[in-house]
């Protein structure tokens, strides 16, 4: 009885780690569709509706403070990228194309965030079009509440969020700046929240 | 001890019974996958393609006697080494192919799950084999019971493995 109880015993362990395996990894495809698909990265940051909020960087070619002030008065394309980001260095080639296409209307402002050599070296390395703006304090990506790079948002002339996303290339440029084409349209004055 | 070493012979008897039975059932098929590696020249991996499913038959019949049971362990170990350097070489150049260590009968990719999955089956054949020297292995029921639910736990887990990757790259697809 004791030999029947003790291999029992060893066959319930095996089969308990074998359900803790198949657990692990169900686990990880319930965080792979929450936090990894499209639509959920579309759920991070600011709320649209809301102002952005108060910052505070560095102007990367004149080290000179930049603040969310600087930002009011003319509809903003604000892009977070980062250095270490294959993405972010993809992004630049249509970046520049649409800031030359739509610089009269819109400012175009790359929120540079990591490493600051390695930015340096980034920026030295291509040519980049529109203003960018340095995370000096690092406090960029938890204020806009920002967990992937190239993520951007499509500010109005007051500082308020009217559009975000994943920002990988031109389309989502595009689909981004119809998104304020299309408040200004529907004569969206919700004032948001700071 | 002498009982652990028993089981782990019955589990890797019966793993490689399990994994070369479908390979000969369909041997034109596994022939391929081999030379789907890409670690050999194409003819070289085709024959061995063709003597890989009675090399894991014969080491796995020679494991259930004691006297041959050191060389079944031998034959086997050879096998998992080779395995490991084949696979390993497939993460390095980072190509997608199926591992065909089941042939037909169960779906499995050569990556890290099939790497780890060698390790531990290198470390029973070691353990049989360090065994067999003093007291050699004597299988009995029980000792095939548990080996046998070894088994089927380790055939259970790549599945499970085999269709969380899939899920994953259609996840990572979308």
């Amino acid at each position: 009885m004791e030999t029947f109880l003790l291999y029992s015993n060893i066959l319930l362990w095996i089969v308990q780690l074998l359900v803790i395996f198949a657990l692990v990894v169900l686990f990880r495809q319930f965080g792979e569709i929450y936090l990894n698909s499209a639509d959920a990265i579309s759920r991070d940051g600011i709320p649209i509706g809301d102002y952005i909020p108060e910052f505070v960087g560095e102007d990367f070619s004149t080290t000179r403070a930049v603040t969310h002030k600087d930002l009011e008065g003319r509809p903003t394309l604000l892009a977070f990228i980062s250095p270490n980001c294959d993405a972010c260095r993809d992004l630049i080639p249509e970046w520049n194309q649409c800031c030359l296409d739509h610089r009269e209307k819109v400012n175009f402002v790359l929120m540079g965030v990591g490493d600051r050599e390695k930015m340096e070296a980034f920026v030295r390395e291509r040519e980049i079009h529109g203003r960018i703006v340095w995370d000096r304090r690092d406090h960029f990506l938890r204020d806009f509440r920002v967990r992937v790079t190239p993520f951007a948002f499509i500010l109005d002339e007051k500082g308020i969020v009217r559009g975000k996303g994943l920002c990988n290339g031109k389309e989502h440029i595009e689909e981004l700046l119809g998104k304020l084409e299309d408040s200004l349209q529907t004569g969206d004055s919700q004032e948001g929240l700071r | 001890m002498q009982m652990l070493a028993d089981i782990l012979a019955m589990f890797l008897c019966t793993l490689f019974i399990a994994s070369a039975a479908p390979k000969l059932l369909h041997l034109s098929a596994f022939r391929e996958l081999t030379a789907a590696y890409g670690v050999l020249p194409g003819p070289l991996a085709r024959v061995l393609g063709s003597l890989l499913p009675f090399a894991e038959l014969s080491g796995a019949a020679l494991l259930c006697h004691p006297k041959t049971a050191l060389c079944g362990s031998l034959i086997l170990l050879l096998l998992l080494f080779g395995f490991a350097w084949a696979v390993s070489a497939v993460l390095r150049a980072k190509k997608t192919v199926r591992c065909g260590c089941y042939g037909k009968f169960l779906d499995a990719r050569a990556d890290r799950f099939t790497l780890i999955k060698i390790g531990i089956l290198t470390a029973a054949a070691i353990t049989v084999l360090i065994r067999s020297f003093s007291h050699p292995v004597r299988p009995s029921p029980e000792s095939f019971f548990f080996g046998s639910f070894l088994t089927a736990c380790l055939l259970a887990a790549q599945a499970v493995w085999t269709h969380h990757a899939k899920a994953m790259d259609r996840l990572k697809n979308r």
